[in-house]
């Protein structure tokens, strides 16, 4: 379990660092990287662009915010979820919209969970709990031949 | 005027039956059915008569064009005396560019075809031209064959004009139309993505007020622990347990209340987006099914309702689901203070449409907010209950998407009646 890097990707530093406390609360210790947008998420997912040389643990989870400027993250889950290297790669769709049209969306291109992200702290405490749990569940390795 | 107009040859003898015109020389015809020559002499002067007096132009001509006949309407419309005009040809009447009209029009008579009515230009006699609507007849002798024409002029002027009008009238309307319908969509993205990127900053608000309050918390914890002064320890615990928690509070609630009316918003903005499907509606039905939702509130409030007879409607059935939901809960929400809510539902068809009345004698509205009664964020009665002041924004949202229409009749103190317009089906329209 602690092998799994937490990657979280979203533009409001706020909201990063609010998840980052609250995963931190809930007990996890796993290593969290912040990206704030989805150009350098793909590059992270993938190991490309920047990232190329960077080594990292192949086994990732990634929290994913929906709106953001320029690659949104619709558009990040869909290459993760399109790649047969990568598509095993367990995302959340972490964002402030309940709009049941956007979450069917995300569901249909292969997100593994939905979280909207409440105002109210102790909803988020507990969507961040349940997270937590979540994390602590998934742990089946990326086939080594699907790393990229 | 229709083509069996009847109309008079010059002769004073001819008599017109239904369109056709008999010829007076054929006396034995005309005393066929025992009329005596007279009674038809009678009849034939009161025709023409009934011809002299119309206001449509009525003239008769020869099949060699030369005009036989020309009434008072003729004169007032194309300006020639009858007494100049009869024995000329008709081609003086006939701008340039329509004289083809005249020959093809007495073509198609001499072979018995029938001559669609249809609109021209006719030259006055002061060389001005008039736009006429233009209806021409056979006129047949008593053996049926065709000895001329009658035509009957109206003048066309001010309905061209008004037609030309009614299309840009319509031109305009449909502009203005689209420019509403941008501007709608407009409203619609805007509402959409203020409803939703303000819960980015909100989240952030709640988020840290609370990350704030476990630091105060915190605090306190460490102060416990640490030897200070014992009047140092009361002012820090002062404000780690009053003045911070007391900010924070204002923080939260204030970004609750934000949070709140941002969701209403978003709310308001998928009721204008939510697809409709439209299908006949047993409206009795859907009102049932939003009282059983409502059973716990209308016993709280020991409620009355009554339920009349409801008309079915043509809509999509959970917007009038929505609509009830919200009139019905608007009811038991406003309720007088005293005296138990009465609430009755009716409905009936009325000229085409379903007209349904939601009545309650609840805390009314006074006169002079009625007219913000159906905007967002109106809260008349915050002291009743607790709310957005968004449900009759949406009702108004989902009604106008109908095309139908919602009012209000309310007096202080008295009570209220919300009406609604929804189509009805086609076919019920029709058996009406």
């Amino acid at each position: 379990m602690s092998h799994v890097t937490i990657l979280v990707v979203d533009d409001d530093e706020g909201h990063v660092e609010l998840v980052r406390r609250n995963l931190k609360r809930s007990g996890i210790r796993n290593t969290i990287v912040a990206l704030s947008d989805g150009q350098q998420a793909l590059d992270f997912v993938f190991r490309r662009g920047p990232c190329a040389d960077e080594p990292h643990n192949a086994n990732l989870l990634v929290l994913l915010d929906i709106n953001m400027p320029g690659l949104d993250g619709v558009e990040v889950l869909r290459q993760i979820k399109s790649d047969p290297r990568t598509r095993l790669i367990p995302v959340l769709m972490l964002t402030t919209t309940d709009d049941i049209r956007e979450i069917n969306r995300c569901y249909a291109l292969g997100c593994n969970a939905y979280i909207t992200k409440p105002v109210d702290p102790s909803r988020f405490i507990e969507a961040i709990q349940q997270l937590g749990l979540f994390i602590s569940v998934i742990n089946t390795p990326i086939d080594p031949k699907f790393i990229p | 005027m229709s083509d069996n107009t009847p109309v008079v040859d010059d002769d004073a003898m001819a008599v017109a039956r239904f369109g056709r015109i008999v010829s007076g020389s054929d006396n034995s015809r005309l005393g066929a059915d025992g009329d005596s020559v007279q009674e038809e002499h009678r009849r034939a002067l009161h025709l023409a008569a009934l011809v002299e007096s119309a206001d449509d132009a009525i003239v008769t001509m020869s099949l060699d064009g030369v005009i036989r006949t020309w009434n008072r309407g003729a004169e007032q419309l194309l300006g020639h005396r009858a007494a100049d005009i009869i024995g000329e040809s008709v081609t003086q009447l006939v701008p340039e560019e329509s004289r083809h009209e005249e020959s093809t029009i007495l073509e198609q008579l001499k072979n018995g075809l029938r001559v669609p009515h249809f609109e021209t230009r006719r030259r006055r006699s002061d060389g001005s031209f008039v736009e006429v609507s233009l209806t021409v007849s056979a006129i047949f002798d008593a053996a049926g064959t065709v000895v001329g024409a009658s035509k009957i002029m109206r003048d066309f002027t001010e309905q061209r004009r008004s037609a030309g009008r009614l299309v840009e009238r319509t031109a305009a309307l449909a502009a203005a139309n689209a420019v509403l319908a941008q501007k709608n969509e407009e409203i619609e993205a805007f509402v959409y993505i203020v409803s939703h990127d303000l819960r980015a900053p909100l989240v952030n608000l709640q988020g840290f007020a609370n990350e704030l309050g476990r630091s105060c918390d915190a605090l306190e914890r460490y102060l416990a622990a640490a030897a200070l002064p014992p009047s140092e320890a009361r002012s820090i615990q002062g404000i780690l347990r009053d003045d911070i928690p007391a900010a924070l509070r204002f923080i939260s609630a204030s970004s609750n209340k934000f949070e709140r009316l941002t969701d209403a918003l978003l709310l308001l903005s998928r009721t204008g987006k939510q697809e409709l499907h439209f299908e006949e509606v047993d409206v009795g039905a859907v009102v049932d099914a939003t009282l059983l939702s409502l059973r716990q509130s209308i016993q709280s409030a020991a409620a009355e309702v009554r339920v009349d007879s409801l008309p079915a409607a043509f809509g999509d059935v959970t917007g009038i689901g929505q609509v009830f939901a919200n009139l019905i809960s608007n009811a038991l929400k406003y309720v007088h203070p005293g005296r138990p809510a009465q609430i009755r539902i009716g409905g009936q068809i009325e000229n085409g449409r379903a007209h349904y009345w939601v009545t309650d004698n609840g805390a009314g509205f006074p006169k002079s907010s009625q007219p913000r009664l159906f905007q967002v964020f109106q809260r008349f009665h915050p002291h009743l209950a607790s709310g957005e002041g968004m449900g009759l924004a949406i009702v108004k949202r989902v009604i106008e998407r109908h095309r139908g229409k919602v009012w209000a009749e309310s007096e202080e103190g008295v009570g209220t009646t919300f009406h609604l317009h929804l189509p009805i089906c086609a076919a019920e329209r029709q058996g009406q």
